[in-house]
């Protein structure tokens, strides 16, 4: 079973990284091939300097230090940034050199106008140095925003990939006893708010390519999945359908498809018993895809949407499958572990996340197909649950914690630098998104 | 199964109160089981009332005899409605607890208008997705076992929002039972509730698992 399990995957390898994205010229970057990147403090005139360096250069500063292709140079810098002081720039390892100026425009609304300088290329020659040039406009609680935008900006500038300063993660946060509603947060942890006010338990987002929520309430007693059929567009209910076609039992874990016109979610029926089943939004049809004596549950799409990656019982105890997105071909995907499930299909579809129980506590794993082996992410002494991935595929989201104090934290896939997302407890099920 | 952790609502209705952090079933405000005995008040608490000097005397026998059968309601109910406990990860009945289930199933029978709510619940050691399944399952089994021993579907209610305490009190009768995890948990449980928040989410060493091997152990970039 191991071994066609194996052939399997190696077939399909080929078939998973024709879908990919080309990701993986620049993200696997070492160190060796980092851009070094300097923002000096920017020219501001008529806003205050306090707030432009706050809300935009500190935000800049740590979105390019996070993005990956770049390396930011810190330390003894030039005072100046005019033609003269290339060479002392470069000296200090930078490539590209920031220059922004933050100008008053009116009252309320201010400019960034952002030009990239590559100053080892202007010694060679003036002729081909700037990189970059970009003149950004907003109200003054833009700055934060305009800066993220930046930061994406340059990384596409130089990767061809947009960056994921931009991002959001949409998570559940317990707050009130039997309340949990859906909140936002930037990536960079600013900005946390509360998206859903039903004052009930509302649980389970998933966020669909273009921003549209969908989650599991019991607003109305039983749950119900709500969410958006229009991007921005106000919160309906979208499962089940009224009427007497009612299903027996409860629903649960709505999942957006990658075109986001359909969504996986679990259906129960009167013995307990939770199939997966994919709702067509504009029909509003469901079409069962599993039919076993057992749970199944916890789907996620693979970002071709052609398959999807869940959790059964059904050979004993919760273990991940795999599965076509008509119900075909389920086959078992880990197989060391007594308890294994939450699994996160990663946006190249190269990888899936998921948690492994052992000794009463979870740890992140990560599943490299073309490998067929899982790797250990976490080892700590805290259980760690709920992985989401980065839109860029080098960060996963996730809770971690022990009951009752469960908060989000961000990891890379080596297993380190390990940051806390925000200082909220009482989270669970991020979900890291790159729309807004 | 009652969810340790805040998370997942357990509310899978099912109340039937699995063992971990069970506390006593509250006492159900009680509509007279006897359809012949007339509707009760809430019992108004003995203080003297005032009553004009001519007052013809009270006649209180009738409330007596309800204010009777309602404490004995409550205290049927808190013998027949114990906590039913589900082995780890099972949702499967358990051989000790099929009299805890004829127990409750002779209650109803003995109070022919009696209802009950029924919310299964899991500890913390699941992932939310699959506890909230796991949880939905045991209800039912609950639920299908106690149909098999005759009760009607009707009087099997399922909690729909996750128990609290303060939920389990409804003015139409209805009982609530919870459902916990086995294996003893409940002291565990009660002191853990007052724990302030543990030590965050320690950095990654190099410990392996005992049972793990080290082919865990890979890094994943280089």
């Amino acid at each position: 079973m191991k071994r066609l399990f194996l052939g399997l995957l190696l077939a399909l390898a080929p078939a998973l990284f024709a879908q990919a994205p080309s990701q993986e010229v620049v993200l696997s970057a070492t160190a060796g091939n980092k851009v070094g990147i300097a923002v000096p403090p920017p020219r501001v005139t008529g806003v205050d300097a306090g707030a432009v360096d706050s809300e935009f250069t500190q935000v800049l500063v740590r979105d390019l230090g996070q993005a990956g292709p770049f390396a930011l140079i810190k330390g003894s810098l030039p005072p100046a940034t005019d033609p003269s002081t290339y060479k002392a720039w470069a000296d200090t390892g930078t490539q590209w050199l920031v220059g922004a100026a933050v100008n008053r425009t009116a009252p309320g609304t201010l400019e960034v106008v952002v030009q990239v300088v590559d100053v080892r290329a202007a010694q060679a020659s003036s002729a081909r140095s700037s990189v970059f040039s970009k003149r950004y406009t907003g109200r003054d609680a833009a700055l934060r925003r305009i800066a993220h935008k930046v930061a994406d900006d340059l990384v596409a500038r130089l990767t061809g990939e947009p960056g994921i300063a931009s991002s959001r993660v949409v998570y559940v946060r317990e707050v009130g006893k039997g309340i949990k509603e859906i909140y936002q947060v930037d990536a960079d942890g600013a900005n946390a708010f509360q998206l859903t006010a039903y004052k009930s338990l509302t649980i389970s987002p998933s966020v669909a390519p273009d921003g549209r929520l969908a989650y599991v309430t019991y607003k109305g007693g039983a749950p119900e999945i709500w969410g958006q059929r229009v991007p921005g567009g106000p919160h309906v209910k979208l499962y089940p359908p009224s009427g007497t076609g009612k299903p027996e039992g409860h629903c649960f874990c709505p999942s957006w498809s990658p075109d986001g016109k359909h969504l996986a979610l679990v259906q129960g029926d009167r013995r307990g018993n939770t199939d997966i089943v994919i709702l067509d939004l504009a029909s509003g049809r469901a079409r069962r895809l599993t039919d076993s004596n057992c749970i199944n549950t916890d789907p996620t799409w693979n970002p071709a949407g052609n398959q999807l990656a869940f959790t059964s019982d059904r050979e004993g105890g919760p273990q991940v499958f795999l599965m076509q997105d008509d119900g075909s071909n389920v086959r078992r995907l880990t197989q060391e572990g007594t308890y294994n499930g939450s699994p996160a299909w990663s946006p190249s579809g190269s990888m899936i996340a998921y948690v492994s129980r052992f000794e009463g506590k979870f740890d992140l794993f990560v599943y490299k197909l073309s490998e067929g082996k899982a790797y250990q992410i976490t080892t700590g002494v805290a259980s760690s649950e709920s992985p989401s991935w980065s839109p860029d595929e080098r960060r996963i989201v996730f809770t971690s914690g022990s009951r009752g104090g469960m908060e989000l934290y961000t990891i890379d896939l080596s297993g380190n630098n390990l940051s806390k997302l925000v200082n909220m407890s009482g989270c669970q099920s991020p979900k890291w998104t790159n729309s807004r | 199964m009652r969810f340790v952790r805040n998370l997942i609502p357990l509310t899978v209705v099912l109340a039937l109160g699995l063992g971990v952090a069970c506390k006593k079933p509250a006492p159900a405000p009680a509509p007279a089981p006897q359809p012949e005995a007339p509707a009760p008040a809430p019992a108004p608490a003995p203080a003297p009332v005032a009553e004009p000097a001519p007052a013809p005397p009270v006649d209180n026998s009738a409330q007596e005899a309800a204010e009777m059968a309602r404490k004995k309601f409550q205290a049927d109910a808190a013998a027949a409605l114990k906590d039913i406990n589900f082995d780890f990860d099972k949702s499967d009945i358990r051989d000790l607890d099929k009299g805890k289930l004829q127990a409750i199933a002779d209650f109803l029978k003995t109070y022919p208008d009696a209802k009950i709510q029924i919310a299964g619940n899991c500890d913390e050691r699941g992932t939310v997705e699959y506890n909230l399944a796991l949880g939905e399952r045991r209800a039912h089994a609950a639920q299908n076992y106690l149909t098999g021993l005759g009760v009607a579907e009707p009087r099997l209610g399922r909690q729909e929002l996750p128990g609290g305490p303060r939920r389990h009190r409804r003015a139409d009768g209805h009982h609530q039972l919870r459902q916990g995890e086995a294996r003893g948990r409940r002291a565990r449980r009660s002191q853990l509730a007052a724990e302030p928040q543990l030590p965050v989410h320690a950095s990654v060493t190099n410990a392996s698992r005992p049972s793990g091997g080290t082919r865990f152990l890979r890094s994943l970039v280089p």
